[in-house]
C-alpha cells in the first residue's frame, strides 16, 4: 500500500474531517426531506451504507460549515444534534450488577447526560446564541434544574457541558469506586429531568424560540436493552413541537421496539422508516446514480477530470466480446419473435450477457472484469463496497506507477488492473468466509462458519450452472425461500443472522409475483462472484428455493437443484437497484 | 504454619494446570484452595479436578469446588465478591495461579482482592508447546466491571491491544469500538504467520500505532505500554484489551490500577483448542 492520498478513502463517517463530509457527501432529497423534519425517523441499513454520514451531514454543525461555503446563515428552525452511541459510556456494563429498576435508572442516567452535552456543544456553536437573552435569568433557572451552580467564567453552553461532563465523572468515580463492591448511584438524571428542561431553556431564548430540535442518535444498537426501551418510550411522545429523533441502528429486525411502559413504537405512527441500502424506486435516488454522483465527487476532489465510466473503462477486449455476444442473441430473438422489438430487447436484456459467459471456452481465463457499471453491480448496493475496490484500485495504480513526483498523476484505471483487483478481493472474501468467520463474527461456532461457507458456496454452484444452462432466468443471483417451515427457518435465520453480520449476505424486501404482496428476498454479496466466474450483473429476477435445499446445501453441503420456474412477469421487472 | 492461606486456581483441561497445581502446592503451601471451572467446559475439565480433589485431600489442604457460568458474567462477578469476602481475604496473603484462567476473572480477582487490601502474589505457568490456533466464535467485546475506566462524553477513544495468537480478533475489537487510534502490542520475538497477516492488513493506515513490548520481562511490559499510553490520557478514552501473552494482563490491571480513566475490555470465545498447549515450562510469578 502506497502513503499517498486516495479518492477512495473508506473510512468511518466519524473519522472523516467535516470539510470532506462536506465534500463526499450526495444529498438525497428523499431522505433529507424526512430526516430534515419534525417526524421520528429511524434510518436502516448494514455497515457502510451511509447512515451516520447522513445524519452527521444534517447535523448544525455541518450545516453551518456548509452555509459558511455557501455564503448563506443556516437556518434555525431545525437544530440537528449528532450524539454518537458507540463509545465506552455506552458500552459500560455495571448496570448489570444492579437490580432491574437501578440498572434501568443509572443507563438512562449515561445516556441523557450524553444527550445533554451534544446538545450544549451543538448550541455553544451557534453565533449570538444568548442574543437578547437575560443570561443570568438563564442561568438561574438552569443551576436550578441542575441542583449545582454553573461556571461563572465561561459562556453558558460550555458552563452546561463542564457541568454534564463533571455529573458523568462523578457518577462513574462511584460506580467503580475501587474501595468498595457497591454500585448504586442516587443522584441520577431522566431524559425529563434534564433533557426537556435544558431544551426548553433553549427554546425560551430569543434566537432559538422557533426551533426545533432532533436528536440524532447514531449506532442506537449498541445502547444496552433499559437505554434502548428509554429511547422508545422518548419516540412514543405525541408532542413533536420541541424535538424529534432521527436514529441510525443496523438492524431494525434486530432491535426490540419495546418502551420502557411495557408498549411498543409502531412504524408509520411513532416512527417513519428509511431503509438506507434499499433505495426507492424514483430515478432521483436509485442506487447507480447515487454512485456515480459519489464517485464523480470524488475524482473532481482530486482534480481528476474524467467521469466514472472513463476512471474505470472496460476492457477493449470484453467490450467486443460483449457486442458480439449481443449481436448474436439479437439474431436470434428476431428470429424468434420477428419485429417485435419489446420481445426482442427483453429477450436481449435475458440473454446478451449469459451469451457471453456460455460461449466462452471451457479452459478461458475469468472474464476481464471491469467498468464502472461492474463496480456498482459489486457493491450490492452498499456505498462502501464501491469505495473499497475503487480504493484499492487506485493504490495499485499508484503503487505501479513510474511516474517519480510527490503525487504521480491516475487519469484511469486499466480494465486490467480493474479486473485483478477484483478477482483478488474476491478470493480473499472466499478465504475469509471458509476459514474465519467463526473468529470474526460473534456468536458463529466452527459449524456455523462451515455451514456458512457450503451454503454460499452451494449459491455459487446453483448460479453458474444457471448461468450457463437456465433457459429462462440465466443471471439470476438472489433467491426467495418457499416450502418455509418453522423448524428450518429458525435454523435458516440463524445462519442469515452470521451472514448479514458478515456483510456476506443483504435482506431485502421487494414485490412478490402475488399481486400487492411483499416479500423477503436474499442477495449474496457479489463480491463473491468474479472468483468463481459469474456474472455480477444479475437480472431483477430472484430464484425460489425451498427451506430444505438451502438447509441441506448449508448442513450437509447438498447441491441445489436447478429447475425451470415460470419467469417473472415482466410488469414487475425492474432496474436491479430499484426495489 | 502457612505462609498462603488462599489459592485461587481455575481448572482446565491442559497439562500444565494439573502440573502447576501440584506444583504450586509445593511452592505456596497453601491452606486453602478455591478451585474455579467454567460450566460449559466442565466436562473437558473433570479428569484434571478430579486429580485436584485427590491430591488436595492427600496433602490436606481444603478444597473449594466453584463453577462459573460462560453466560453469567454478573452472576461470576458477585460469585467472586462473595468468595472473596467470605474467604476475610483482607490483609492476608492470596496466590493467584492465572495460568488457564480468563482474563475478565483476572482482573475481577485482583480488583477484589486489592478491594480487600489482600497480599497478592500471582503465578503464570507457561507451556512448553501451542497448537495451530486457540479459540473460535468469538462473542461481543465487554468492558470488565468495576474497571470500565471514566470516560470523558467529549473524547474519541484510543484502544490498545495486545496482540496475541488469535489476530482476526484484532478486527473484531477494532470493529467494536471504533477508535479513532488504535495501539497494537506485539510481543518481542513473535513472527509467525499470522502476525505477519496482522501487520499487512493494518500497513499504511495511519490510525495504527505499532509497539513492541515483552510480557515476560518483570513489568510485564508496562512501562512500554505506559509510556505509548500517557499522552492520550487526558484527551481520549482509553481501552485496553490483551489477546496476548496473558501475563500482560498484569500489566494492564495496573496500569488501570493506577490510571482509573483507562479502560479494561475483555474478549470472550466460545471454543477453545482442546490440544491448544502441551507440557509446562518456567513458572513466571510477582507479587500485584
Amino acid at each position: 500500500m502506497t502513503a499517498q492520498r486516495n479518492p477512495f478513502e473508506y473510512m468511518g463517517a466519524n473519522d472523516l474531517p467535516y470539510e470532506m463530509i462536506l465534500d463526499y457527501y450526495i444529498e438525497d432529497f428523499n431522505y433529507s426531506r424526512f430526516i430534515q423534519s419534525k417526524r421520528n425517523v429511524i434510518l436502516t441499513g448494514e455497515r457502510g451504507c451511509g447512515k451516520s454520514m447522513t445524519l452527521l451531514y444534517n447535523s448544525w454543525a455541518l450545516q453551518q460549515l456548509k452555509g459558511t461555503r455557501d455564503n448563506s446563515s443556516p437556518a434555525l428552525g431545525l437544530i440537528g444534534v449528532y450524539v454518537p452511541c458507540n463509545t465506552p459510556l455506552t458500552h459500560k456494563e455495571e448496570y448489570q450488577l444492579l437490580d432491574k429498576f437501578q440498572a434501568a435508572l443509572i443507563s438512562e442516567h449515561h445516556l441523557v447526560l450524553s444527550i445533554t452535552y451534544r446538545i450544549a456543544e451543538t448550541l455553544a456553536q451557534i453565533p449570538g446564541v444568548l442574543d437578547e437573552a437575560n443570561e443570568d435569568q438563564v442561568r438561574s433557572k438552569m443551576a436550578f434544574i441542575f441542583g449545582a451552580e454553573l461556571l461563572r467564567d465561561v459562556p453558558f453552553f460550555d458552563a452546561i457541558k463542564a457541568f454534564v461532563e463533571k455529573e458523568s465523572i462523578r457518577t462513574q468515580r462511584v460506580i467503580n469506586d475501587p474501595d468498595s463492591a457497591q454500585i448504586n448511584y442516587e443522584d441520577t438524571f431522566t431524559f425529563a429531568s434534564l433533557v426537556v428542561p435544558v431544551l426548553g431553556c433553549a427554546k425560551s431564548l430569543p434566537k432559538l424560540k422557533d426551533s426545533h430540535f432532533m436528536l440524532m442518535i447514531d449506532d442506537a444498537h449498541d445502547l444496552n436493552q433499559h437505554q434502548v426501551k428509554a429511547l422508545n418510550s422518548w419516540i412514543a411522545y405525541r408532542d413533536h413541537s420541541l424535538f424529534s429523533f432521527k436514529v441510525a441502528v443496523a438492524n431494525v429486525a434486530r432491535t426490540s421496539l419495546k418502551t420502557s411502559s411495557g408498549g411498543s413504537i409502531l412504524e408509520g405512527h411513532d416512527y417513519t422508516r428509511l431503509d438506507m441500502a434499499q433505495p426507492f424506486q424514483n430515478e432521483a435516488s436509485d442506487f447507480g446514480r447515487l454512485a456515480k454522483q459519489l464517485v464523480e465527487r470524488r475524482l473532481r476532489k482530486f482534480g481528476i477530470d474524467a467521469t466514472p465510466e472513463d476512471f474505470f473503462p472496460i476492457s477493449d477486449r470484453l467490450r467486443q466480446d460483449m457486442e458480439k455476444a449481443e449481436e448474436e442473441i439479437r439474431r436470434e430473438a428476431v428470429a424468434k419473435y420477428g419485429d417485435d422489438s419489446r420481445k426482442v430487447s427483453d429477450y436481449v436484456y435475458k440473454y446478451k450477457r449469459a451469451h457471453y459467459f456460455r460461449s466462452r471456452p471451457a479452459k478461458a481465463n475469468r472474464p476481464e472484469y471491469s467498468g464502472f457499471d461492474t463496480l456498482v453491480y459489486l457493491s450490492t448496493g452498499v456505498i462502501r463496497n464501491i469505495l473499497q475496490p475503487c480504493y484499492w484500485m487506485y493504490d495499485k495504480v499508484l503503487s505501479l506507477s513510474t511516474d517519480n513526483a510527490a503525487s504521480p498523476v491516475v487519469n484511469s484505471i486499466p480494465p486490467h488492473v480493474q479486473s485483478d483487483i477484483i478477482i483478488e478481493r474476491s478470493r480473499v472474501l472466499w478465504d475469509w468466509l471458509r476459514n474465519e468467520l467463526d473468529q470474526n463474527i460473534e456468536d458463529c461456532s466452527r459449524e456455523d462458519g462451515v455451514r456458512a461457507y457450503q451454503l454460499l458456496d452451494n449459491l455459487a454452484v446453483h448460479f453458474r450452472e444457471r448461468l450457463l444452462n437456465h433457459k429462462s432466468e440465466p443471471r439470476a443471483n438472489s433467491f426467495t425461500i418457499s416450502s418455509r417451515n418453522r423448524d428450518l427457518m429458525d435454523k435458516l435465520e440463524r445462519l442469515f443472522r452470521i451472514l448479514q453480520q458478515a456483510q456476506l449476505l443483504y435482506i431485502r424486501s421487494g414485490a412478490a409475483k402475488d399481486k400487492g404482496k411483499r416479500e423477503s428476498y436474499y442477495v449474496p454479496n457479489r463480491m463473491l462472484w468474479p472468483e468463481r466466474g459469474l456474472d455480477p450483473h444479475g437480472q431483477h429476477a430472484r430464484v425460489s428455493l425451498t427451506a430444505a435445499e438451502l438447509w441441506a446445501a448449508a448442513d450437509e453441503n447438498r447441491s441445489i437443484p436447478l429447475r425451470e420456474e415460470s419467469p417473472t412477469p415482466r410488469a414487475e421487472q425492474k432496474g436491479f437497484f430499484d426495489e | 504454619m502457612s505462609d498462603c492461606p488462599l489459592l485461587i486456581t481455575f481448572a482446565s483441561w491442559e497439562q500444565r494446570f494439573l502440573d502447576g497445581f501440584k506444583r504450586d502446592i509445593d511452592e505456596w503451601h497453601p491452606a486453602k484452595v478455591i478451585m474455579y471451572h467454567l460450566d460449559e467446559f466442565a466436562e473437558m475439565s473433570a479428569p484434571n479436578r478430579a486429580e485436584v480433589v485427590a491430591e488436595c485431600k492427600a496433602q490436606g489442604v481444603v478444597l473449594i469446588n466453584a463453577l462459573l457460568r460462560v453466560h453469567d458474567p454478573a452472576g461470576n462477578w458477585k460469585k467472586l465478591r462473595d468468595d472473596m469476602t467470605a474467604e476475610a481475604c483482607t490483609g492476608r496473603n492470596a496466590v493467584v495461579d492465572f495460568s488457564t484462567m480468563p482474563r475478565e476473572t483476572i482482573w475481577t480477582l485482583f480488583w477484589l482482592l486489592d478491594m480487600l487490601k489482600a497480599k497478592t502474589n500471582y503465578v503464570y505457568h507457561r507451556a512448553i508447546g501451542y497448537g495451530e490456533w486457540l479459540s473460535r466464535d468469538p462473542q461481543r467485546p465487554r468492558l470488565v466491571y468495576k474497571l470500565s475506566g471514566l470516560t470523558k462524553l467529549s473524547a474519541r477513544t484510543v484502544l490498545v491491544i495486545i496482540a496475541g495468537y488469535d489476530v482476526d480478533r484484532i478486527q473484531q475489537l477494532v470493529r467494536f469500538y471504533d477508535p479513532e487510534i488504535t495501539i497494537i502490542a506485539q510481543q518481542e520475538g513473535s513472527a509467525s504467520q499470522r502476525l505477519k497477516k496482522l501487520t499487512d492488513e493494518f500497513v499504511g493506515n495511519s490510525t495504527i500505532q505499532w509497539l513492541k513490548m515483552d510480557a515476560f520481562s518483570p513489568d510485564h511490559g508496562e512501562a512500554v505500554l505506559l509510556k505509548q499510553v500517557k499522552p492520550y490520557l487526558d484527551s481520549h478514552n482509553i481501552i485496553m484489551s490483551s489477546l496476548g501473552p496473558k501475563v500482560s494482563a498484569v500489566a494492564l490491571y495496573r496500569i488501570q490500577r493506577e490510571h482509573r480513566e483507562v479502560g479494561l475490555a475483555y474478549a470472550p470465545s466460545r471454543d477453545f483448542n482442546k490440544d491448544y498447549s502441551s507440557g509446562i515450562g518456567e513458572a513466571i510469578t510477582g507479587v500485584l
